[in-house]
């Protein structure tokens, strides 16, 4: 990969300008100052890497045609490629270009793959400014020689960074010197674990002692539950005998007022019942008195109904008066007249048998005129049938139709015998109930009868036309037959009418007989009648109807008779009844009223004497009740102040019990009982307050035994012990890991830098020798020091801050192609661009210089600007094959 | 003909154990995980009365630590109540995690519990109707560090129909266990026992068959190297003949297994086979799974899992899938062991910076005590800060690792 141009687009004074073609190996590009040598150095650089903003301490080359922008050009076999950048944001898009060839889309990245911004500047294209920057960079944490070595190596991240970063991964578990956040949090999670785990610990081995200690609890509270129970027995003892003995006094004061209160009571008790004294007389006829007014409403209702009956009485007899003249018979055969259930039911049955009769005798009648009408018209009907035979329609007229028939009979019997078959009857049946079935099938749309009357029809019809064909043929028999048929017609005419007419003249006689026999029936019945009601004593001449209706009357009369007679029979009754019980109220009035009469006593003065009677005897009952109440008002308080004197007593006994028994029987009192009553109480109170306190106790040490019996937390802490170690190992195996891995990388850089570097070394050294003239033999870079000591012809070490400006610019040129020359594969398509590094070189050092350069050459593209034609010159001198690129001044 | 001898043999259950080397920061699987050492003590409860044996043997290290905790002493009280109830009775030897000198909540036991003097071999003899049908032999520790051989004293008694020995002991040395109360086979055949129901190693395992001489293991794993089916054995004894049937009982189960993912080109890759990982793990178990992970192989996903919370983020992405299975899986730890597709060999040859990183990760490879100086020289800071022994590196696997991420970021420029 060789670049072939730099195309200057835009770029500082360039404008459209381009540097080229560039050979394989080295070009001389001459030109004056400010001809753009270090213009196209650094484009080649920001094209590749990006162009710096504003902020950044690198030449801007700033463009007034407009944004920056360059292009490379490379080549390689046939194919040609542009790298092009336009100024952008982060150092602007770069983009590659095919020209010629296979597109290569990455060729920008593998011509700076391993070679950073920085180890270009200082290494591929670098000026004066940048010669002595390599020794600068050494231990600035951008080794530039180990980024190309790894570069060289084919990697693509240098060792270095590898390095920092598995440190700083390292770090992130455990820092050596530092704090490291991972580890240190699980340390500490670890002792907090494990200080919860002894503490758990400690409570499991303080379980038997707590075990002890809650054993002598439960006895201390079993005592304590036993002196609780004495005290507050004693206080309860001592309560009741205060609440006793308040109750007690109390019941004496209660007594002694109610005592006062009684015998007041009795001593007006007392006073009253010798006031009260009842009516004797009244209450000797008490009995009498209660049944009176219990009757008394008796009495009134007969009274009452006395004096109703006596008006009814006088009202039926007027009505008995009135039913006797209905009857229009005297009274006294009114009531003789025997009105047995027999006469009635000869009544009603003349009465039914006449109509009946009645109406037969006059339908048989009407019948019988009728079949007379109807015989007679008969009778005139036949003599137009008659006529044509030449019969008269008299009494002989039947033997003449009969004599007549013979001879029809003796005239056809010759051959007249297939006539019968003429008309054939079943055929015609057939044929009439094929066409109903027909029809009705049609109507009622029932295709069965449809179909079976069809063929009822079909049969019929040809039975009656096989008949109707065979009577024609015989037909054929001659004139006579046909007379004789006419005959026989008229015969048969004749005798049916003769017949009808015997008919109706017999209907007729048998008619008018029984009308005649009905006309008699009826007049024997009435008759019969009329004997029947003169044995009754009624009229003669009476009718049925008549004589049903006499009668009912007449019976209606003997109702009304016997109905005054019962009333008068109870208004006798209760008229008895009204003036007993009126004696008795006389009777009584006079007893308990002095001037009462008991004779002058009306009826009507009954209800007025007997509530006065009614009056007193409450009187008195009130007056001997009252006496009764009394009285016992007296023996009840008798006996509640007897009982309440022995109830006081027994309450003082049992006061003084009381006391007593608290040991108070001298000077005893409330107060000396209520004065214990307080000490126990203090003493029970006590004994709740020990019992409470050491039930606490044990409820709390009991809580503890439960918590250590069912909890599994000591389980779950080891768990979290567990997990935080594993954790714990996980860190230490990533930190392990992961620090010895940068170790190893740190220990494989040293070893590279110790067993490669001198390589780079060695060739540097070469250089240095060649271009200084063997003045200065040895090079060398003291491991850990970061420090390049150069070795004189005499072996004299010199660090490089004492060398001339021109010798040290020699051993800077002299690492950088030494460098260069190591880097076999890294940056492939970079040429080597130096920006008269030579012109602070002596001539012999020039020459040398060139000769290393031109060296070089051979197998790394350079580009060398130089603004001094000698210089070109010395060059064009070593390298004969060289490019030369004439620049002038922009 | 009477009824043969049957009984569960149970060990080690590690009553409140901790469980080590467990992330578990999900609260459900830390409440899994705290109380699984009681929910396997309460499965082998079930199995003894669903097994309607005669009694249960537990050989040693019924709980935990000396300090037993209160919690623990009233739960095994509680279960062997309720043995009690059932008829069964329970024989105990101590084993050095909880030797008889230990400290005791002074909880009591109830009547059917049999403990194992811890100054001789005892005889106990188990009676069924009035007649004795089997005699055990057992010897407590008496403190943790038992280092006599109690094997030898074990003595069958001539009368005895069936002889069970019981007891806490290392067989054999086996490494990564105390070897307490040490002896070896010919040891348990001299005793002359039908069976020897042994106790300290948690792996279940029948020693031999002649005598039985089984581990029982420990119900519940304790920690992530205790993988597998744990449980216990009801063991029946017919007229000399012994059958035993193990019994699984761990109330969640622990998963390790390594995840190859060479083939693995992305981190989705990666994703896949974590949770196909996580789905073979629970299809082989009947409980709660924590499942631990190694990821290996040379494979182009390593880089991108070299990023820092990449490897997290994938974790937690299986974390929240795995916890809503049921049963459900908890993804404790994903270990990144991959290696970067990078050709190691080519790069040894090559004469060049990663050269260097890889020749001279050989050098301290094949130099012990330098990889040791360099990785101890980085790691004294930070463990004498820990002060926790355990956490101190394998440094041939640090160097190897260092080398490996040192190559990836050099290679891939991650740190770019």
């Amino acid at each position: 990969m060789r670049l072939r141009r730099i195309e200057a687009e835009s770029f500082g004074a360039m404008s459209q300008r381009s540097l080229g073609d560039l050979g394989d190996g080295l070009t001389v590009v001459l030109g004056p100052n400010e001809a753009g040598k270090s213009t196209f150095t650094a484009l080649t650089r920001y094209v590749l890497y990006g162009f710096p903003t504003a902020r950044e301490k690198e030449p801007q080359y700033a463009s007034a045609s407009g944004r920056r922008s360059g292009r490379l050009v490379f080549e390689e076999g046939e194919g040609r490629w542009v790298v092009e950048r336009v100024e952008g944001t982060h150092g602007g898009p770069v983009s590659v270009r095919t020209l010629l060839g296979a597109p290569r889309p990455a060729l920008h990245s593998e011509i700076t793959a391993g070679v950073s911004v920085l180890a270009y500047k200082i290494v591929f294209g670098f000026g004066l400014d940048e010669m002595a920057a390599i020794e600068a960079q050494r231990g600035s944490g951008d080794d530039i020689i180990a980024k190309l070595y790894a570069a060289s190596a084919g990697l693509r991240t240098s060792p270095q960074d590898v390095r920092a970063r598995l440190d700083k991964e390292a770090e992130e578990y455990f820092a050596p010197r530092g704090r490291s956040k991972r580890v240190n949090e699980l340390v500490s999670q670890m002792r907090d674990v494990r200080a919860e785990i002894r503490a758990e610990r400690d409570q499991g081995a303080a379980f038997g002692e707590a075990r002890e200690r809650l054993a002598a609890l439960e006895a201390r509270l079993s005592a304590a539950a036993d002196t609780r129970a004495e005290k507050r027995a004693v206080y309860a003892a001592r309560a009741s005998a205060v609440s006793s003995y308040e109750e007690r006094i109390a019941q004496i004061d209660e007594r002694d007022r109610e005592l006062m209160n009684l015998r007041r009571q009795l001593k007006a008790a007392e006073e009253t019942l010798t006031r009260v004294v009842p009516d004797k007389r009244v209450l000797s006829i008490a009995n009498e008195v209660d049944m009176l007014a219990g009757d008394a409403s008796a009495f009134t209702q007969n009274l009452a109904d006395y004096r109703e009956a006596q008006a009814e009485v006088t009202q039926v007899q007027r009505r008995l008066d009135e039913a006797l003249a209905e009857t229009g018979l005297s009274p006294e055969a009114a009531l003789t007249l025997t009105l047995g259930p027999d006469l009635l039911a000869s009544v009603d049955e003349a009465r039914d048998d006449l109509r009946r009769l009645e109406a037969d005798r006059d339908a048989r009648s009407r019948e019988a005129e009728r079949l007379a009408l109807v015989a007679a018209r008969v009778q005139g009907s036949l003599a137009t049938v008659f006529e044509p035979l030449g019969i008269d329609p008299g009494p002989g007229a039947g033997p003449a139709i009969d004599a007549l028939a013979a001879d029809l009979d003796a005239a056809e019997s010759d051959g007249a015998a297939g006539a019968s078959a003429r008309l054939d009857v079943p055929a015609i049946v057939m044929l009439v109930a094929g066409l109903a079935a027909l029809v009705a099938g049609l109507l009622l749309r029932e295709t069965l009868a449809s179909m079976l009357g069809g063929l009822l029809v079909v049969a019929g019809a040809f039975f009656v036309a096989r008949g109707y064909l065979q009577g024609t043929t015989r037909r054929g028999t001659g004139a006579v037959r046909t007379d004789t048929f006419r005959g026989r017609r008229a015969l048969d005419a004749a005798r049916t009418a003769w017949l009808n007419a015997e008919d109706a003249r017999y209907a007729a006689e048998t008619a008018q007989a029984d009308a005649a026999l009905a006309v008699g029936t009826y007049a024997t019945r009435e008759d019969l009648f009329a004997k029947r009601m003169a044995e009754v004593g009624l009229a003669a001449g009476t009718s049925p109807t008549a004589a049903a209706q006499t009668i009912a009357l007449v019976r209606e009369a003997r109702r009304v008779a016997s109905d005054l007679q019962a009333k008068q029979d109870a208004t006798a009754a209760l008229q008895a009844r009204v003036e007993t019980f009126a004696g008795r109220v006389a009777t009584a009035a006079e007893i308990a009223f002095p001037a009462v009469q008991a004779g002058t006593v009306e009826s009507d003065a009954v209800p007025g004497l007997i509530g006065r009677l009614k009056d007193a005897l409450a009187a008195a009952r009130e007056v001997v009740f009252g006496r009764a109440q009394q009285e016992d008002v007296v023996s009840d308080l008798n006996a509640r102040i007897a009982a309440d004197d022995e109830r006081l007593v027994r309450a003082k006994d049992e006061a003084r019990a009381i006391l007593a028994e608290r040991g108070l029987e001298e000077g005893g009192s409330l107060d000396a009982l209520r004065e214990q009553l307080a000490c126990a109480e203090a003493e029970a109170r006590d004994a709740d307050g020990a019992y409470d306190e050491i039930a606490a106790e044990r409820s709390r040490l009991q809580g503890t035994l439960d918590m250590l019996i069912g909890e599994d937390r000591g389980a779950q802490l080891r768990l979290s012990e567990a997990s935080i170690h594993e954790r714990l190992a996980t860190a230490v195996d990533r930190y392990l890991v992961t620090s010895t891995a940068a170790r190893m990388v740190g220990k494989a850089q040293d070893r590279f830098e110790r067993e490669r570097q001198p390589e780079v070394v060695k060739r540097a050294e070469e250089i240095f020798r060649t271009i200084t003239g063997d003045r200065y033999v040895g090079l060398s870079v003291a491991l850990g020091s970061n420090r390049l000591e150069v070795f004189d012809s005499r072996s004299a070490s010199k660090a490089t801050d004492r060398l001339s400006r021109g010798t040290a610019e020699a051993l800077y040129l002299s690492l950088r192609l030494g460098l260069i020359s190591q880097l076999d594969e890294v940056g492939p398509g970079l040429p080597l661009l130096m920006d008269d590094v030579l012109v602070n070189l002596d001539p012999e050092r020039r020459r040398g210089a060139a000769m290393a350069v031109a060296d070089l050459a051979r197998q790394r593209q350079i580009v060398l600007f130089t603004c001094h034609p000698d210089t070109a010159e010395l060059l064009g001198e070593i390298a004969p094959d060289h490019a030369r690129i004439t620049l002038d001044r922009c | 003909m009477t009824r043969p001898v049957r009984f569960i043999h149970a060990a080690d259950l590690h009553l409140d154990a901790p469980f080590g080397g467990v992330d578990a920061q999900d609260a459900r699987v830390r409440d899994a995980l705290a109380s699984s050492t009681y929910r396997a003590l309460e499965a082998l409860v079930d199995a003894c009365i669903e097994g309607e044996v005669d009694f249960l043997v537990i050989a040693g290290d019924v709980y935990n630590e000396a300090e037993r905790r209160v919690r623990s002493q009233l739960a095994f009280a509680k279960a062997a109540a309720t043995l009690e109830r059932a008829g069964i009775a329970v024989y105990v030897t101590h084993g050095n995690h909880d030797p008889s000198s230990g400290w005791s909540a002074g909880i009591t036991m109830p009547g059917n519990v049999h403990v194992f003097a811890d100054d001789r071999i005892e005889r106990l003899v188990v009676e069924r109707d009035g007649e004795p049908v089997c005699a055990l032999y057992g010897r407590s520790y008496r403190r943790s560090g038992e280092t006599a051989n109690f094997a030898k004293e074990f003595r069958r008694e001539s009368a005895d129909a069936v002889a069970i020995g019981v007891l806490h002991t290392n067989v054999g040395g086996r490494p990564g266990y105390d070897n307490y109360a040490p002896c070896t086979l010919d040891d348990l055949r001299t005793g002359g026992m039908d069976y020897w129901a042994l106790g300290h190693i948690h792996k279940p395992e029948i020693l031999s068959e002649s005598p039985f001489a089984v581990y029982a293991g420990c119900p519940q794993g304790l920690d992530p190297t205790q993988s597998g089916a744990r449980g216990c054995y009801i063991v029946s004894i017919d007229d000399g003949v012994v059958s035993t049937e193990f019994i699984a009982l761990a109330a969640v189960q622990w998963h390790q297994a390594e995840v190859d993912i060479s083939d693995a080109q992305r981190l989705d890759d990666v994703r896949d086979a974590i949770a196909n990982a996580v789905d073979a793990a629970l299809a082989s178990a009947s409980a709660p799974v924590v499942v631990r992970l190694d990821l290996i192989g040379r494979s182009e996903a390593h880089g991108a899992l070299q990023v820092v919370g990449a490897l997290q983020a994938l974790v937690e992405d299986a974390r929240e899938e795995a916890l809503g299975f049921e049963p459900w899986a908890w993804v404790d730890r994903v270990r990144d062991r991959t290696r970067p597709a990078i050709d190691l060999e080519g790069l040894r040859d090559a004469g060049d910076f990663t050269g260097d990183v890889v020749r001279l990760a050989d050098d301290l490879l094949a130099n012990k005590a330098a990889a040791a100086s360099l990785v101890d020289e980085i790691a004294a800071s930070l463990l004498e800060r820990l002060g926790d022994a355990s956490l101190a590196p394998d440094a041939a696997d640090i160097i190897a690792r260092a080398r490996d991420l040192a190559l990836d970021r050099l290679l891939e420029g991650d740190a770019r």
